[in-house]
């Protein structure tokens, strides 16, 4: 059955302009500015208010097309923290033996991976349009991609992660990998959070695999939601358990 | 962008399909998603699908399902005959209307006129090329 109209509004901020014209979105704020092409929807796109308000419509929606209203709203609202706050994504280097040689090459744009489990083989990942890439320093074997549009910020750490699988061996053992391990919309820090999991991480034994879960702990401090406490929780609750470790699992919870 | 004709009652509205082609109507009711319930003052009240109408502008002051001596006042007092034979669409139909019911003779004094006019264009615009040339 059609609904005749559906409709949601979203809130802008001061310090963004929004301008729409034939289902393209454009977002300008302090940190540039970003375009989104909502063309494949059949949807109305309406600025109210003088460009305070985004209302978002669908005439005699199907189920789905009212479903793509809520969606097209996020997507707006990650365009306009793209151009406020920003996407910065962590990635760790897991290693058993061979460590993973990053080198940071063309201004920020590209990264080499070497010596990935004793391979010979050199991994090169180019850096989507507007992603920047750097090791940093406090932490040891730690990336971070920033930039403004999440779904590039994002897809290029998938591209690093996948770039270092594991072929033709036992996953379960062979743990090696460069994880997404916690991204942040902003630059917010959660002091508390770290020190607890500190504590935690000297509770947990040291054996191979549980220095790392130590390491899953001290990196999960850095998600500044209340949920990271059930986390840490559960993180140790499985590190004690015998059952061989489900990093993937125990990482995108 | 967004829509700003809508279908509500007293949206007039010109069917564009069947028996009543080239009518201007009234939409007094809404039948359901599809069918809305039309008036006009020279016909009888009557249900039509929504892809049989193309909204216009005009919209009047009813009630739902007015009786017929208040449609037309309202009408009247909205002023709709006026205000749709001046409208670019309205004066458009007319034309056509005119030009569909001449008769042989008609178009030949038409065709006489046209070149004609074409004659005194073309004179000013060969007068502005010469002064711009000079």
């Amino acid at each position: 059955m059609k609904t005749i109209l559906a409709s949601e509004t979203m809130d802008i901020p001061e310090e963004v302009t929004v301008q729409v014209a034939a289902k393209v979105v454009t977002v300008e704020g302090p940190r540039g500015k970003l375009t989104r092409n909502f063309k494949h929807l059949n949807l109305d796109f309406q600025l109210l208010e003088g460009g305070r308000k985004l209302q978002v419509d669908a005439w005699f929606g199907t189920r789905r097309t009212m479903a793509a209203i809520r969606t097209a709203i996020s997507h707006v609202q990650n365009l306009i923290t793209g151009v406020t706050k920003g996407y910065r994504y962590r990635m760790r280097f897991v290693y058993a033996h061979f460590p993973i040689n990053a080198s940071i090459t063309n201004s920020n744009t590209a990264i080499e991976i070497r010596n990935f489990l004793g391979e010979k083989k050199v991994r090169k990942v180019d850096m989507l349009d507007g992603v920047t890439i750097l090791r940093s320093e406090k932490v040891k074997d730690e990336l971070i991609l920033d930039g403004n549009d999440v779904e590039l910020v994002s897809r290029s750490a998938a591209l690093i992660n996948q770039k270092c699988h594991v072929k033709k061996k036992d996953i379960r053992k062979f743990l090696d990998a460069s994880l997404l391990l916690g991204f942040l919309a902003g630059e917010s820090h959660c002091s508390w959070l770290a020190s607890i999991a500190l504590l935690l991480a000297r509770v947990v034994r040291i054996w191979d695999r549980w220095r790392l879960v130590g390491e899953l702990l001290l990196a999960s401090a850095w998600r500044p939601r209340m949920e990271t406490l059930d986390l840490i929780s559960t993180n140790a609750l499985v590190s004690c358990s015998k059952q061989p470790l489900r990093l993937h699992s125990l990482l995108f919870m | 962008m967004p829509f700003k004709r809508f279908v509500e009652i007293g949206r007039v509205a010109l069917v564009n399909y069947g028996k009543d082609y080239g009518r201007l109507v009234v939409i007094v009711d809404v039948v359901d998603q599809n069918r809305a319930l039309i008036d006009a003052p020279d016909m009888v009240r009557c249900q039509i699908n929504f892809k049989r109408l193309s909204l216009t502008d005009i919209k009047i002051n009813i009630k739902r399902v007015p009786k017929k001596t208040t449609l037309i006042k309202a009408m009247e007092d909205a002023d709709v005959k006026n205000k749709w034979e001046n409208s670019s669409w309205g004066k458009k139909l007319i034309v056509q209307k005119r030009r569909a019911s001449l008769n042989d003779f008609d178009r030949f004094k038409v065709m006489l006129a046209r070149i004609k006019r074409g004659g005194i264009i073309r004179q000013e615009l060969a007068k502005l090329k010469k002064v711009s040339t000079a």
